[in-house]
């Protein structure tokens, strides 16, 4: 602890920091999502989005949640990437699972979205399983308002069948989405409140018959969140402040457990960010926010109840240095998190402190080359994560981008369920969730590689493509043989953790993107990867990754008030190899293979009343396919959403 | 086996492109230029299980139509109710909120012909007061072609004979074919509408 507060007088007395760095938009292996691009697509949710990121993977569920693994960077079972808003970190999760709709922002509150494809430091985080950075909107000066709603239905309904021999399972509605928020803007300042509200139906038979195990009364999740931002520009640049809530009556999968739990939910978040300039060639960013992640009882059968809180107390302090050709960051971060289950008399904490720096350098007009350095600390032990980047700008030939990292993870920068249940926390089901841990859980390793080659041919044209390789060393591997229990329709098996597993991937993409006239752009994407070597439970597990994965989008937009989209998504086959004997036990319902993913979406936009209204209606998997991500998840198909969003700005 | 899904969006598709080649010929400064108020008695041809198992009476079909880029952008609502038949289902009542896209082109003699496809929402209201209130309502996607011939007797009135056919997406697909017969009146779209819908 003393180094930690000796680093922080060393940065208060050394010349500090800057704001945006021109150097980095180069290094960096990211993707932006424009609002253009989320609403071009219909988009109605935040983890939505992610149907738009090239590099990341995803299943759900229920067709809501997602789970992700960004740029192969992790399989699924640790959702560890880090998820901002407007550059200050949001933890919303609890134990290791993300569910980033619980963000207490909606869809049309969003400006652009950036995702950190590789490791590297990133507004004081080490990225090294990818980072969402979720930007919104500057409202318009004077008082402004607006509103969002959005529903989704699935094809399929029985209709007037129902009273007949050709009687079928409803499938009722996808969601339901509200939001209203209202601004307040000045030269200096701006203030947002918003809320939102988001339902979703567990209708299909393949999640329903297991919810209704637990929960036979009802079959919908609901949400709502609050939102407030507080933004001044002062002291030579912005300082912002942020809080939000959300609370989340959920039917919360549990993998330990095998099935979904009924729970409620609740989050919120106080946070403070900014940075100050004090001179021309230094700023100053901080970061100070606390955060509660509960997840509670909802009424249930079983009286299941996980009685759990997170109490996250973060704190971040770096300074930058830079001039023309060079980008200098150094800096600190605290984090104590507070593990609680009242019911149980458990309350232990974690901390965890780090010590980064970063150089960024323009060597020539033509070579730029980054380094950076992240130490995290915690518990007496201490994980060293770095990289190595290079931009050569190869003039009219187009450019090169490399990068080489290196990631130790202590298993406290986990903080999953198995960490807590090794501190003595375990939620109260019936079936012993202690895991056979096979080994010690130690640091890992990851070392990652990349090279990118981009270039733009013309106006019109551009083309980029890469290669990665990732080396995974001393992971530990959950596994579980599910057993399906006809009478209850549900999963249950002992959890073996399997230390010191390895695995070696490699994977290459490319991409190409023509505008044939001007208002029509087209894109094709494709990408592979796949593993070659490795300790056989992790290959197991990570073929629950597609090996190929191609996309062809077309965006047509005849008139800025008019636009016509459609992509085409294809994903190879997936195996889940925890659900082996599924599909001996349920007649084939519950197959570990999950066949390819061909999926088609149109999506209409409109423009009204000189952009103060806008109407969307998506088509997706207008080729009535299985939509199926995982073997216990739905089966959608064909299905639309339609949704409307009302922009009254400076009404005042 | 080509499902009947892929085989009506190809027929879209082919509308589309049948119509595309004086797309970009067309001024869009055209757009919005006249409204056209539609009012149509629409019949039930349909052969399929649900006119088998339910009689479908007359019905009615209202809808607004104005130039939008290449074609006629519809909007509207037809109406439909289904009376129990001698398999003694209740009765249901069908309305179908449409948006909908053609082209029209002139023909001899005064007579005009649009062709077009409309996609929409299909809601279906049971009248049995033995359901529960989530039992009463369904809604679904519908989609289809239409065809209609025209032909102004006054001016700016018309008289219009239109077959249609529509797919509404329940597990078990229901198919309709539909003939109408009505009125059209058209007039120059008021300034404030224009200026709302850019």
């Amino acid at each position: 602890m003393k180094y930690f507060f000796l680093f922080i007088i060393f940065i208060f007395q050394f010349p500090l920091f800057c704001q945006s760095n021109p150097l980095e938009n180069k290094l960096t292996q990211r993707q932006v999502i424009t609002e253009a691009m989320i609403k071009a697509a219909g988009i109605q949710t935040i983890s939505g989005i992610i149907y738009l990121a090239d590099k990341w993977n995803f299943y759900s569920i229920d067709g809501y949640e997602r789970d992700l693994s960004a740029n192969n960077l992790s399989d699924f079972q640790r959702q560890n990437f880090i998820v901002m808003i407007d550059g200050q970190r949001i933890d919303d999760k609890v134990f290791d699972v993300q569910n980033i709709n619980q963000l207490p922002i909606a869809i049309d509150q969003v400006d652009y979205v950036e995702l950190i494809n590789t490791p590297q430091i990133y507004n004081g985080e080490y990225t090294e399983n990818g980072l969402i950075d979720i930007h919104t909107k500057t409202p318009a000066k004077g008082l402004s308002a607006r509103v969002f709603q959005g529903v989704g239905d699935q094809t399929g309904d029985p209709g007037p069948y129902s009273f007949t021999q050709y009687k079928s399972p409803n499938v009722d509605k996808m969601g339901y989405n509200l939001a209203a928020g209202v601004s307040l803007s000045t030269k200096d300042w701006y203030l947002n409140a918003a809320t939102k509200i988001e339902q979703n139906f567990a209708t299909d038979p393949e999640v329903n018959n297991r919810v209704s195990n637990l929960f036979p009364s009802y079959n919908k999740a609901e949400m709502t969140s609050t939102f407030y931002k507080l933004n001044v520009n002062a002291l030579g640049g912005n300082q912002e402040i942020l809080i939000g809530n959300t609370r989340h009556y959920d039917f919360f999968f549990f993998k330990p457990y095998g099935d979904e739990i009924p729970v409620n939910r609740y989050f919120k978040h106080v946070g403070l960010s900014g940075l100050i300039k004090p001179g021309n060639n230094y700023d100053i960013k901080y970061s100070a926010v606390y955060s509660t992640s509960e997840i509670g009882q909802w009424e249930n059968n079983l009286n299941i109840d996980f009685n759990w809180q997170e109490v996250n107390y973060y704190a971040k302090l770096e300074g930058d240095y830079f001039t023309r050709d060079l980008f200098l960051t150094a800096g600190a971060g605290y984090r104590k998190l507070t593990g609680e289950s009242p019911k149980d008399l458990f309350k232990k904490n974690l901390e965890t402190k780090n010590l980064y720096g970063r150089a960024d350098l323009k060597l020539s007009d033509n070579f730029i080359q980054s380094a950076g350095l992240f130490a995290v600390n915690s518990g007496g032990n201490t994980a060293m994560k770095g990289y190595l980047k290079n931009y050569w700008d190869l003039g009219s030939s187009g450019f090169l981008r490399s990068s080489y990292t290196y990631s130790e993870r202590l298993f406290q920068e986990d903080a999953n369920y198995w960490y807590w249940n090794q501190q003595g926390y375990s939620f109260n089901a019936q079936e012993n969730f202690a895991p056979l841990i096979y080994g010690n859980i130690g640091t890992s390793r990851l070392y990652t590689a990349d090279l990118d080659y981009g270039k733009d041919f013309d106006s019109t044209l551009s083309l980029s493509f890469g290669i990665s390789y990732r080396h995974f060393s001393n992971y530990y591997i959950e596994s579980q043989s599910y057993q399906y229990y006809d009478n209850q329709s549900s999963f249950y098996a002992p959890v073996e953790i399997f230390t010191n597993s390895n695995l070696k991937v490699f994977g290459g993409y490319a991409e190409i993107q023509y505008r044939i006239i001007p208002n029509l752009t087209q894109k094709i994407y494709y990408s592979y990867q796949k593993d070659f070597w490795g300790s056989p439970i992790f290959r197991d597990i990570w073929a629950e990754l597609p090996v190929h994965k191609f996309s062809y989008t077309v965006n047509f937009m005849p008139s800025p008030d008019f636009g016509i989209w459609a992509k085409i998504n294809y994903a190879s086959a997936t195996t889940w190899v925890d659900y082996k004997y599924a599909g001996l036990q349920t007649g084939e319902q519950y197959k570990m293979k999950v066949l390819p993913l061909l999926i088609a979406d149109v999506s209409v936009q409109k423009w009204l009343w000189e952009r103060r209204i806008w109407l969307n209606v998506l088509f997706r998997n207008i080729f009535n396919q299985s939509e199926k991500y995982i073997p216990i998840g739905v089966s959608n198909t064909l299905r639309f959403y339609l949704q409307i969003q009302i922009h009254l700005d400076s009404i005042l | 086996m080509i499902k009947s899904e892929l085989k009506l969006i190809i027929l879209l598709i082919i509308t589309f492109l049948f119509f595309y080649r004086d797309a970009f010929t067309q001024s869009i400064n055209n757009q919005y230029s006249f409204t056209r108020i539609n009012l149509d008695i629409v019949g039930n041809k349909s052969t399929d299980e649900l006119s088998r198992l339910w009689d479908a009476q007359k019905g009615f079909e209202g809808s607004v139509e104005m130039p939008f880029y290449y074609g006629n952008i519809q909007v509207g609502v037809r109406y439909i109710p289904y009376k129990e038949n001698e398999y003694f289902y209740h009765d249901f009542s069908t309305f179908y909120y449409f948006a909908g896209w053609g082209k029209e082109l002139n023909l001899p003699f005064h007579f005009r012909w649009y062709n077009g496809f409309k996609v929409g929402a299909y809601a279906m209201a049971f009248h049995d007061d033995s359901l529960t209130i989530y039992q009463k309502d369904e809604t679904e996607l519908a989609a289809g072609l239409n065809s209609r011939v025209s032909v102004e007797i006054l001016k700016n009135i018309f008289l219009n004979a239109a077959a249609d056919y529509t797919a509404v997406f329940t597990h078990k697909r229901i198919e309709l074919f539909l003939i109408s017969a009505g009125v059209s009146y058209s007039f120059k779209t008021p300034i404030w509408l224009k200026e709302f819908l850019k």
